[in-house]
Parts: structure tokens; sequence; C-alpha cells
């Protein structure tokens, strides 16, 4: 739990996860997001929006669209990776019938894969439990 | 709660379960289950007295205002959900089946996301249970009675007079 200036405690259990996370992985910044883009959590704290938006979008249109029409196996990730090796990792969670998104900035020559794997199975249970 | 609903004990512990799981992993201010109509069911959290009949009919009225919005433009089907962002809470409507609501309070630090993530949810969990809700006491149109109609009616007057 964190204590904001207002004095209230917010849930950040999902944020502990990614904080985590990041730490592990040596990642810039990660947001973990609903399949309509809304954040759930993010680390650092700020509310990252635009990380969100950016991915759902990309998971959409890459992902989503090209598992229904070549038929394959729902997507378990996405990456990009820039001329600077830098990736952008997303990572999708069933939820229900939903699912949500996880996505992290990850730094040039850094592994991404086990840290991001303990953290959506992490983020699984917390769904599920 | 429930007012002047027979509601079998079993099936409104069930509800009741749902949504302190909901309060719990979304860490809500408040969470109402009302029928279409706007009579209360069930109420997780605290509320001043009176205020949850008159927050189930005001939503229940929001509801209806929507699902006509959306058949206006084409939406074939209005039973979707929306959600008031204010400056310290925050409310999250969800329409049931055309049946129910599902109305969340929350403060506005909360995510959206973490709120609607839960809700969803709650709302696939509760599904199952209000369709049983509807077979035992019936559809909300058959069961309001009048003394509801003219309670909610009083509530709403004192509301908008003070």
């Amino acid at each position: 739990m964190t204590r904001h200036s207002q004095g209230i405690e917010t849930p950040d259990t999902f944020t502990e996860i990614l904080e985590e996370m990041n730490q592990e992985g040596g990642f810039y910044r990660s947001v973990l997001a609903t399949s309509e883009g809304l954040p759930i959590a993010s680390a650092p704290e700020e509310p990252d929006q635009e990380l969100a938006s950016a991915m759902i979008a990309m998971l959409q249109k890459v992902g989503v669209e090209t598992q229904d029409h070549l038929s394959l196996a729902p997507v378990d990730e996405v990456t990009i990776r820039t001329e600077e090796k830098e990736h952008l990792v997303c990572r999708t969670i069933p939820s229900g019938k939903d699912w949500v998104c996880l996505c992290a900035l990850v730094p040039p020559g850094q592994y991404y894969r086990r840290a991001t794997n303990r953290a959506v199975r992490r983020i699984r249970e917390m769904i599920e439990e | 709660m429930n007012q002047g609903l027979h509601i079998p004990e079993e099936l409104l512990d069930r509800i009741d379960h749902i949504l302190a799981h909901l309060a719990e992993k979304a860490h809500t201010d408040s969470i109402v289950l009302a029928d279409i109509s706007g009579q209360v069911i069930s109420i997780q959290g605290v509320m001043d007295e009176g205020t949850p009949a008159v927050v189930a009919a005001l939503a229940a009225g929001d509801v209806a205002a929507m699902s006509e919005l959306s058949n206006r433009i084409g939406e074939s089907d209005p039973h979707g959900s929306f959600f008031h962002e204010g400056e310290t809470k925050s409310i999250y409507l969800h329409n049931i089946a055309g049946s129910f609501i599902l109305i969340v309070i929350f403060r506005s630090e909360t995510p959206i996301g973490l709120v609607r993530l839960f809700a969803k949810r709650a709302v696939e969990q509760l599904l199952p249970v209000t369709e049983e809700f509807e077979e035992i006491v019936g559809p909300p149109a058959d069961y309001a009675p009048d003394d509801f109609r003219k309670g909610i009616t009083q509530e709403l007057d004192d509301t908008f007079t003070e």
C-alpha cells in the first residue's frame, strides 16, 4: 500500500509487482492496462496513459488481428525493437472472457523474458484469487 | 436494504460475497447492486441512510438514458457500462443484462482500469446469480411495488428540494 499526499492509501499490489519486475529486469518503466487501454497500475507510479494506449493499439493491430487472420494460438507476446536496441515488450494475460496487457520498456542488452514471465504469473494469480 | 423484496438468504449471501470481493480487490468506497428500476438489492461499504436508494434510483435513470442514447445511435447492445470521473470520487455503472445495475463508487486516485478489471469479473460472476434471482423473484416490472415507487419519489423529491 502507498500513502499518498492526501493521506489516502490506494491499492498498489499490482504496482509492487511491476516495481519488482522493473528492478529484476532493469526496465525503464512498465504499465499494466485493460484491453481497452485503461491503466490498472504503472511503475514508476505516475499513470502512463500514453504507454498504455500505445501498447494496446499495437497489440490489437499486430497481435490480435494476426492471430485471427492466420488462425494462430492466442498471442502471448509482441515486441518492438528500436534502432537503438531498446525493446517495447507487451504480454497478454487472460482475465475471464477478456485480457489485460503488461508492457515494459527494456533498455538495450537486457533480458526480459524471465522477469516478465514471473510478473505475468503473479498478475494472473492476483486476478484469479 | 432490499425494499420489500423477498430474496432467498442464500442468493443474497452469494451476491454479497461477489460484491465484497470486488470491494476488496478494487479498493472501492461503496458498491450498490440494484435492479433496473432502481430497487436496492445489496450494498457494500458505508453510505448515509437513504443515500443508497437515491443513488440506485438516479443510476437507474442514467442507465435508462444511456441505453436509449445507445439505441438512437444504432448500438445493437445497449447493455454496456459507463463512468463519471469526478474530482475526488468517481462512479462506474454497469448494466447487467438489462435487468440489474452495478454501481461502484471509488476515489479518483484509484486507477479506472483497476475498477473496470474487477467490475467486469464481478459482472461475469453476477450474471448467473441475477438470472437465478429473476427466476425466483420475477422481472423488475412484476415485483416493483407501488410503495417502492412512492417511497423513491419521495426520497428524490427530498433530495432535490434540500
